[in-house]
């Protein structure tokens, strides 16, 4: 079963639940440091992509601290996947994918708010055991007979980028596999299953000590940058514009640097 | 070709101590009420249950001694077994059933299905030889499981209640066959069954099994007429009484005496058939010399007999006319006395 | 005395029709959650673009992958799950409740779960696949025979749970008749023991054939994805989905066919039913 469905599912059925319930509550005190006018509460559902799972939470609990009174659910997943769920119409407010690509198609359709504005970029890196043990430098290395290498697969955007830096760089590799998401290709390098694998430098981060990471050079690097966007089927747009904002403000910005994001 | 058998093992509830030996072509009945243990011994034969204790000796060759360790298991034992259920291979037509244990034996497949053939032709069910089990009425089954255990020209024979399963009908006609195959087996045959009739026209000699124990054993005339337990004494419809004789006089076990024609000495049963038992409203006077009175426990009518209980200190079974129970108004209860003479009362060691 | 008939006849009519119509009622209702949801794939697949989809290299690659791996997860089953269905059926032993519900783990396991378990043990840094690695130089992950290790696994308590319960139905008695006939424990396995369970035996392997050859979480976990290596049909499903519903609607009803022309071609129903 596949785990970003099941959540939507189980996020829709809040959404709905707590939407029953939302009507009755007393209106809040106006949030501090924004002037809105209108009060934000009920429940806000996010779709961000999986890269995003670690500054988002964090982001998340910073966003309910200036809003009390909103609930706010997360779904990480593929972007492709997420966006994919809201073409078949699945309920949430807002968007953030690691790609401009999978968000193209809801514009067209006519499912977003406003414009998707680029919110953050994430440099490619390659991810290897602690210690680096087979001296793995640059891409070149990656095509080495004795280096496992993992990527995550064409269909994903993690997967598009590496393939794309690959091929700036002249390299030619042969991954023994190509993971559903990046964050798996991450697990295997850190399971030691792989020698190496190209993730982003926000992985690497979250990672911690469990990998280490090699830079790949700029020539050679794809910035992945991330868009966001209010969905125009929320039933709550104003508090996902506020949610939007947020994110683009310096708290989110500083929050996201922290992660390891770049400028958009 | 004669089987020795001390048997004593515990399983669940049974308590099984068993011993007899069965001569070369002789069939034995093993008889007895159901949860006596009949089935438990031919397990043990064939080798299916492990002795306890005791032996089981095949032609003077041991074929298990539980003290000695030898145990051959029941694959290796030359035992043909026809099973209560027959037990035939539902998957294998009746032709394969019956070439199983050839096969299994090391006979190569088309050798071991002419003998089958041919066994199959024995037993009267030459068409039948490529049915399946399924498709074989009770009778059929019966003879192909029969041909099956006899296949393989065991040393040993053993038979399940083999008719029990049968119809009325089929049980007369296959009663017949079963006891030509029975005489043309020159090995010995043990039987078991709680069905008087099935032991008395198939077997030679019966040993009577009760919970566990043998109770009595010997040719048919000998136990049906001297029985030596209440059980077989119901089944085969006799008075049967326990007691210490001293000359003419027996006292009972169960309090009373009797006088018997003959003398005897010490622990002694005697038997009274129910049709020497005379039945009278008053105080008889006449030449008998056991008379009572006991009160009238039930009547039952038996084909153009009636047979009387009676209860009292001497409990006994009578058998009278219908005009006879109609003349004491034996129907309405009450007390009824009773006379046996004692030529009547037939003693005999206990 | 005439009114008897008509009384007892009109409540017990009433009485005897309501649990026939409830129980078909509710058998209705498992066809629809059945059936339903593949009427919607059907309705869906954009059929025309099947030609096309069919010529390609990676459909033929995954289908063959999905089709080979899981018939030999269904071999490895087989050969491991009877003796242990035979074993647990049949013999008396300290632990044997443990044993049980040991086996019946995967069935219970999210399949990644599973998967992250088998790395744990036959991965490269696992307990069981280091020093065969160390040793033999072989390893698991990202291997085809790491497809089939992570389908076995998953699929295995189906067969075993199905034989088990073939084995304590079946008439032991059976066993004894072919002992006394002469027949060695082999021999009255081979010959009577497994021919009695043979519907058992058929639907415990249609059933873990089914299993393996959707598998999908534990697969990819463990054994990665790989187009022609370890790219099942499942696995080829879900990435179609990131980039194209109408194709990833193609493969799997690809899959489903194929999978209906295995079992149409093997006859599998004619074996669970008698």
């Amino acid at each position: 079963m596949r785990l970003p469905a099941f959540r939507s599912v189980c996020a829709a059925v809040a959404l709905t639940v707590a939407g029953c319930g939302g009507g009755a509550s007393a209106p809040e005190p106006p949030p501090a440091g924004r002037a809105t006018g209108d009060t934000l509460s009920g429940s806000l559902a996010v779709l961000a992509a999986s890269s995003l799972t670690d500054a988002f939470s964090e982001i998340g609990d910073a966003f309910r601290r200036a809003r009390p009174g909103v609930e706010l659910t997360f779904d990480f997943g593929p972007s492709s996947g997420l966006a994919a769920q809201v073409l078949e119409g699945a309920p949430a407010d807002v968007l953030a994918a690691a790609s401009l690509a999978p968000v193209t198609p809801l514009v067209e359709a006519g499912l977003v708010e406003s414009e998707p504005q680029f919110f953050a970029g994430n440099l490619l890196e390659i991810a290897v055991e602690p210690g680096n043990p087979l001296g793995i430098r640059a891409l070149g290395d990656l095509a080495r007979d004795d280096v496992i290498l993992v990527l995550a697969a064409g269909e994903v955007p993690a997967g598009r980028y590496a393939d794309e830096a690959l091929a700036r760089a002249g390299v030619d590799v042969s991954p023994s596999s190509r993971e559903a998401d990046v964050r798996a290709v991450l697990s295997k390098v850190e399971l030691g299953e792989a020698d190496a694998g190209i993730v982003y430098h926000t992985d690497v981060v979250a990672a911690g000590d469990a990998v280490d990471g090699v830079e790949i050079p700029a020539e050679d690097n794809v910035v992945a940058r991330y868009p966001i966007a209010a969905l125009a089927g929320s039933a709550n747009p104003a508090t996902a514009a506020a949610f939007v904002d947020f994110v683009l403000s310096a708290p989110g910005q500083r929050i996201l640097r922290a992660h390891g994001f770049a400028a958009p | 070709m004669t089987l020795e058998a001390r048997i004593r093992l515990r399983l669940g509830t049974l308590d099984l101590d068993v011993a007899f030996d069965v001569a070369g072509g002789e069939v034995v009945a093993v008889l007895g009420p159901n949860g006596a243990g009949k089935t438990t011994v031919l397990r043990a034969l064939a080798g299916l249950v492990p002795l306890d204790a005791g032996h089981v000796r095949l032609d003077g060759r041991t074929v298990e001694d539980a003290a000695a360790a030898i145990r051959e298991p029941a694959e290796q034992r030359a035992v043909g077994v026809v099973f209560q259920d027959y037990l035939l291979f539902p998957h294998l037509s009746a032709r394969d059933n019956v070439a199983f244990g050839l096969r299994a034996r090391g006979l190569a497949k088309p050798a071991a299905r002419r003998r089958a053939e041919e066994w199959l032709a024995r037993v009267h069910l030459g068409g039948a030889a490529g049915a399946k089990p399924s498709a074989l009425s009770g009778g059929q089954a019966q003879r192909v499981a029969l041909a099956r255990a006899l296949a393989t020209d065991p040393a040993l024979l053993l038979l399940d209640e083999p008719l029990s399963a049968l119809d009325v009908e089929a049980r007369l006609s296959i009663r017949r066959e079963l006891r030509v195959h029975l005489d043309a087996f020159d090995g010995p045959c043990v039987l078991v069954t709680h069905d008087p009739l099935e032991a008395v026209t198939l077997a030679d000699r019966l040993v009577i099994l009760e919970a566990g124990r043998v109770t009595q054993s010997g040719s048919i005339r000998e136990v049906t007429s001297r029985p030596r337990s209440p059980w077989v004494a119901r089944l085969v419809g006799l008075n049967l009484y326990r007691g210490r004789a001293h000359g003419h006089t027996v006292a009972l076990d169960t309090g009373g005496a009797l006088t018997t024609a003959a003398a005897a000495m010490g622990e002694v049963f005697l038997v009274v058939h129910p049709h020497a038992v005379a039945l009278h409203r008053s105080r008889p006077e006449g030449s008998a010399r056991n008379v009572w009175c006991g009160p009238v426990e039930s009547a039952e009518a038996n084909g153009d007999r009636v047979h009387v209980r009676v209860g009292g200190p001497i409990p006994v079974v009578a058998e009278v006319t219908p005009a006879g129970a109609a003349d004491l108004r034996l129907a309405a209860g009450g007390d009824v006395w009773v006379s046996v003479k004692a030529t009547e009362v037939d003693p005999y060691p206990a | 005395m005439s009114g008897i008939a008509g009384r007892a006849s009109r409540p017990r009519r009433r009485g005897a029709s309501a649990l026939p119509l409830a129980l078909t009622g509710l058998a209705v209702a498992a066809v629809a959650l059945l059936v339903l949801p593949l009427v919607g794939l059907f309705l869906r697949t954009p059929w025309s673009r099947l030609a096309a989809l069919l010529a390609e290299d990676r459909v033929h690659q995954a289908l063959r992958l999905s089709l080979v791996s899981s018939l030999a997860a269904l071999a490895l089953c087989t050969v491991l799950g009877v003796p242990l269905a035979w074993v647990l059926a049949r013999r008396q032993f300290p632990g044997k409740r443990l044993l049980r519900a040991l086996c019946l783990l995967p069935m219970v396991l999210p399949p990644v779960v599973g998967g992250v378990a088998l790395l744990v043990a036959f991965g490269r840094r696992g307990f069981v696949g280091q020093p065969v690695e160390q040793l033999t130089g072989i390893t698991l992950p990202f291997t085809t025979a790491g497809v089939v290790l992570a389908e076995a696994f998953v699929a295995l308590p189906f067969l075993v749970v199905t034989v088990e319960a073939g084995l304590r139905a079946m008439d032991r008695r059976y066993e004894d008749a072919a002992a006394t006939l002469g027949a060695s424990r082999a021999t009255t396995f081979r010959r009577v023991t497994l021919p009695l369970i043979g519907p058992s035996l058929a639907a415990g392997m249609a059933l873990c054939w089914a299993r393996a050859l959707g598998e999908f979480g534990a697969t990819i976990t463990f054994a990665g994805n790989r187009a022609g290596r370890t790219q099942t049909m499942p696995l080829a499903v879900y990435l179609e989905l990131e980039r194209d519903l109408g194709v990833a609607l193609l493969l799997s009803l690809v899959l489903l066919f194929a999978s209906v022309a295995v079992l149409v071609t093997v006859r599998a129903g004619s074996f669970t039913s008698p």
